[in-house]
């Protein structure tokens, strides 16, 4: 029997619903829907290759859960490089960063049997994990010294002209620089809100406080930020000419 | 171009940056995943309770099977007072309705009669 409360709702992709511990298309996709009705496995191989990209984490996870071989390289695919991302400039140490993406996704393969579908997104959820798994790396360690150009996440150079790459990279690392200066909290703040994208209520949920404290946070992560790069305004190329080669 | 501006640009760029994830560290993710993935497989719909028949219906309907019995049972027991007739009543019948015997109504009267009239 179909249990709506169960049901995996993302109206903007597919949509699954759980009969029993299988799941189920709710809508569309008659064939799939027909196979599962049959007792035949929905996998995601079976899926139309085009609108794998519009199937949501959450959907995902519990395919993962269900046994799918392909859902946990999908989700890999999507979230690891966020979190390694944001692990690294929270940390300003790569080796360390890659451990706590492994771990954060550890957590995620573990818990997504008992995934509460329609409760929380999957990323944030995520983010959540590896801020707290750095914030417990940070307090076991000592501070490191400021990253080094190795340590920065590895950039796409896009085309740009060396000049113009070598100036980003510089700006890139004066930013990373400048952000492990800053206290932790403002610097998680920071980070999620103006690098990683999230929203103030999901950075929120990330960061287990109030939607005004976040605001306080980045607001005053942003002050410190540009008090530190303002005495390197020409070093970094926004004086000079050079700002628009590209 | 201010201070705040410059750093919105840093943001916008370090926003952008693609972070290339290592083989190792997704080799080892995926390694994760598949040992800590159930092990049973349970994708196989599992059949839900077969859909009542007609009589399971009418049963529940009429408030399960003790009601069926016992609307039964009364049927039976008129049918059998209404062929066989037993003496009680019989008697009880004439005692009700009295000796008097009809032995034709006309419920539905001729026309003639008015058609006569006419």
């Amino acid at each position: 029997m179909i249990t709506m409360a169960t049901a995996v709702t993302d109206p903007a992709a597919l949509a699954f619903v759980r009969q029993g511990p299988a799941l189920i298309p709710a809508h569309g996709f008659p064939i799939l829907r027909a196979r599962a009705l049959a007792g035949k496995p929905v996998l995601m191989m079976d899926m139309p290759r085009d609108r794998l990209n519009t199937v949501s984490d959450e959907t995902l996870l519990v395919l993962y859960a269900n046994g799918d071989p392909d859902a946990a390289r999908l989700l890999t695919g999507r979230l690891a490089p966020r979190i390694l991302g944001y692990a690294t400039r929270l940390l300003s140490d790569r080796a360390e960063a890659e451990d706590i993406t492994q771990e954060a996704m550890v957590r995620l393969w573990r818990m997504a049997p008992d995934w509460r579908t329609g409760e929380a997104q999957v990323s944030t959820w995520l983010y959540r994990v590896a801020t707290n798994l750095v914030t417990d790396q940070r307090r076991a360690r000592a501070r490191r010294p400021a990253t080094t150009l190795e340590d920065a996440p590895e950039v796409a150079d896009g085309g740009k002209s060396a000049v113009a790459g070598l100036i980003e990279a510089d700006r890139m690392m004066a930013l990373e620089t400048a952000l492990a200066e800053l206290p932790d909290r403002q610097r998680q703040a920071v980070v999620l809100r103006h690098i990683e994208g999230l929203t103030n209520p999901e950075i929120a949920v990330v960061m287990e406080i109030g939607v005004e404290a976040v605001e306080s946070l980045t607001a005053r992560g942003k002050r410190a930020l540009t008090g530190i790069l303002a005495g390197r305004r020409q070093e970094l190329g926004y004086d000079g000419d050079v700002e628009g080669e590209a | 171009m201010d201070h705040e501006t410059d750093l919105y640009q840093m943001f916008a760029v370090a926003s952008h940056q693609r972070v290339d994830m290592p083989d190792g560290l997704t080799a080892r993710i995926l390694a994760d995943a598949a040992a800590l993935q159930p092990k049973v497989q349970l994708r196989v719909p599992v059949a839900g309770p077969p859909r009542p028949g007609w009589f399971a219906t009418l049963t529940d309907w009429l408030g399960g099977s003790g009601s069926l019995a016992g609307i039964s049972a009364a049927a039976l027991a008129g049918l059998y007072l209404g062929v066989v007739q037993p003496s009680p009543v019989q008697a009880l019948t004439a005692l009700v309705a009295g000796n008097t015997t009809i032995d034709s109504l006309d419920l539905l009267p001729s026309s003639d009669g008015l058609l006569a009239q006419e």
